[in-house]
């Protein structure tokens, strides 16, 4: 009790320096919520997102398709006629992929032509949209595909494909639609349209390049091969982790500036301060007293740093996570498109671990020099030495 | 005849100096009475501190015995040793020692609040303290704003505060005018004839020697002369 008083005086009348240590610590403990928050917020986010738009609860892939490999995609369609009887809209959605040459005010551009069944609820996007009435034959764009190609609602393209023979045919297409969600596995470089329409467009009838099912669906498919979401999502996975690596290196060398901070003013205080603990000493103070003494004073700085940190942060943190953050173009940075606005997730289970790494991380460099004291001969700081 | 507070028998103090050992002290026998008011004195270097330090528990003898209210000071643990100094000895040193950042309130509460006396026996023995040395309008000065005389009789209050037994004083006027020198010493030699403190110097100041009761002259190590005056 004594020495919590003691040491708190101390700290006070230290003056600048340590309030300059507290308010670097208080920022640093604000930044790794934040960051941590940020990661989770969009990540998690994006995870999610991206599941229920593209993958639902999985997907049945044809014999060869092959994601990577665009320049051979044409080819890797097969015959559903056998499990037609599974594929209701509600269960499961065929998909026909196609490459295709987009022509639109005599530019053009390549792209990723995809049949999908309109009624389909399996996934999260609006295919309703494909049932529009329209004198062409009706797709749909994401809103970054729109961005790219420069089309908008209400275009008119020319769409040129190869058939099944390999014969090249041309149709017209009107935009009824533009998608304004941020998952850009399924908007980027990618043209949607009805599956019957592109079914008759290639001449490939009950053909499918891949099935996405939800979870609904339990039947097996022979000459299908399921990948379910751990698989499908593994790439999403990947880029998190790395993000959030780099984000946890970040952190540490952040808190070990601050750290190190912490560590240098304790030593600078030990040193100069060798006179009064031997005057501590003096009146009636054990070594290991005025160690616990000095420990206790750099602990302080964590205390009264996470203190500072939550009447800020607080207010700042919840602001950011209800009105999001506007990255703009920034978000592109991140290595994907994920929305300009993004909302981080600050949870209680976060301010409680970060907390603690502080505080510990703190206990540490306040410990090691205070350990000196231990060794120092009273006699000798009492002269000054 | 009074009682022996301090019990000094063949100390002999020696420092590691290089691979060699240096002698300090070199068969020191003394007895220090209850009340006493004396002081070592002798040239610089002839071990005055350190028998200070010894008497005081904060360094131990190489040889002899030196028992200090009873307790032998070379057996003493850290914890027992601290609690000695805690208890029954006050420090006066050359350089007040007060710690900057508390007041000259809370400069003499220390003592107290190490000893556990609860908030208002704190305060009663506090002014008490200051009220002997004339401090009580400092209270809430900080050691920077005062001047030497009076850091010094803040220490003396620090000293004091806890009614010890001993007081230990090294060149307690070695920074002081004569003016300062004389007021603190008189307060000292007050605080000797009321409270019955044992008070034991260590100074080569003409000026404390003219209050001292009993001179105990060092040399190399050693007693040369114990004289005591009237
Ligand atoms: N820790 C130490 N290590 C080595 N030598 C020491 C140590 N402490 C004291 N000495 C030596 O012991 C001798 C006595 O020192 P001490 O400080 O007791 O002298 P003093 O009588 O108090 O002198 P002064 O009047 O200058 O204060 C000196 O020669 C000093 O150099
Ligand atoms: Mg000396």
């Amino acid at each position: 009790m004594l020495t919590i008083k003691l040491a708190f005086k101390n700290l006070i009348g230290a003056g600048r320096r340590a309030w300059l240590n507290i308010i670097v610590l208080s920022i640093v403990y604000v930044m790794i919520i934040f960051m941590v928050g940020m990661m989770k917020g969009v990540f998690g986010r994006m995870e999610h997102e991206t599941q229920l738009t593209e993958f639902a609860a999985g997907q049945f892939w044809s014999e060869n398709y092959d994601p990577q490999d665009p320049v051979n995609i044409r080819d890797y369609h097969q015959s559903y006629s056998d499990v037609k009887a599974y594929l209701s809209p509600d269960k499961a959605c065929q998909i026909l992929v196609t490459p295709a040459t987009i022509y639109a005010d005599g530019r053009s551009s390549v792209a990723l032509l995809k049949g999908i069944v309109p009624e389909q609820s399996v996934m999260k996007m609006e295919t309703e949209k494909l049932l529009t009435e329209s004198n062409y034959i009706p797709v749909m764009i994401g809103k970054q595909m729109a961005k790219s190609a420069k089309l908008e609602l209400g275009n008119i393209i020319t769409l040129q494909v190869r058939d099944k023979n390999g014969v090249f045919d041309a149709v017209d297409a009107e935009i009824v639609h533009v998608m304004q969600h941020n998952i850009q596995s399924v908007d980027a470089g990618m043209v949607w349209i009805s599956l019957d329409d592109l079914q008759s467009l290639l001449d490939l009838k009950n053909e499918a390049t891949y099935i996405t099912v939800s979870n609904k669906f339990d039947q097996e498919m022979s000459g299908w091969k399921f990948k379910d979401l751990n698989f499908l999502l593994a790439d999403i996975k990947l880029l998190s982790f790395q993000k959030q690596t780099g984000a946890l290196i970040m952190n540490i060398i952040m808190l070990t500036l601050a750290a190190l901070a912490i560590f240098d003013t304790q030593m600078l205080a030990i040193f100069r301060r060798k006179k009064e603990i031997g005057t501590l000493i003096a009146l009636g103070m054990t070594r290991k007293h005025v160690k616990m003494l000095f420990t206790m004073e750099g602990l302080y700085y964590a205390i009264l740093g996470i203190i500072m940190g939550l009447i800020y942060g607080i207010p700042l943190l919840w602001i950011t996570s209800v009105k999001g953050i506007n990255y703009g173009s920034v978000a592109e940075d991140f290595g994907m498109n994920m929305g300009s606005i993004l909302y981080p997730e600050f949870s209680f289970q976060l301010f409680l671990s970060s907390t603690l790494i502080v505080v510990l991380v703190i206990m540490v460099v306040s410990y090691l020099p205070a350990r000196s004291i231990s060794k120092l001969n009273p006699t000798q700081v009492l002269k000054g030495k | 005849m009074s009682k022996s507070l301090i019990n000094i028998e063949g100390l002999v103090k020696r420092f590691p100096m290089g691979d060699r050992e240096f002698t300090a002290l070199d068969g020191v026998n003394l007895t220090i009475n209850q009340g006493e008011f004396s002081g070592l004195v002798g040239p610089s270097g002839s071990g005055k501190t350190t028998i200070l330090n010894i008497v005081g528990s904060l360094d131990i003898p190489s040889e002899g015995a030196v028992s200090v209210l009873d307790n032998d000071i070379g057996s003493l643990t850290p914890k027992t040793a601290a609690k000695l100094r805690n208890k029954h000895i006050g420090f006066i040193f050359q350089t007040y020692n007060l710690l900057p950042v508390y007041t000259v309130y809370e400069n003499v509460e220390l003592p107290l609040l190490l000893l556990d006396y609860d908030k208002a026996t704190r305060k009663k023995m506090i002014m008490d303290a200051l009220e002997w040395v004339d401090l009580i309008d400092k209270c809430d000065s900080r050691p920077s704003q005062l001047s030497g005389g009076e850091s010094q009789r803040v220490a003396v209050a620090r000293a004091m505060v806890k009614r010890p037994e001993i007081v230990l004083a090294d060149e307690p006027t070695a920074n002081l005018d004569s003016k300062n020198s004389f007021n603190i010493l008189s307060m000292m030699e007050n605080l000797n004839k009321e409270l019955k403190t044992t008070f034991l110097f260590a100074t080569h100041d003409e000026k404390v020697m003219k209050y001292l009761k009993r001179k105990i002259l060092l040399v190399d190590g050693k007693i040369a002369k114990d004289e005591r005056i009237k």
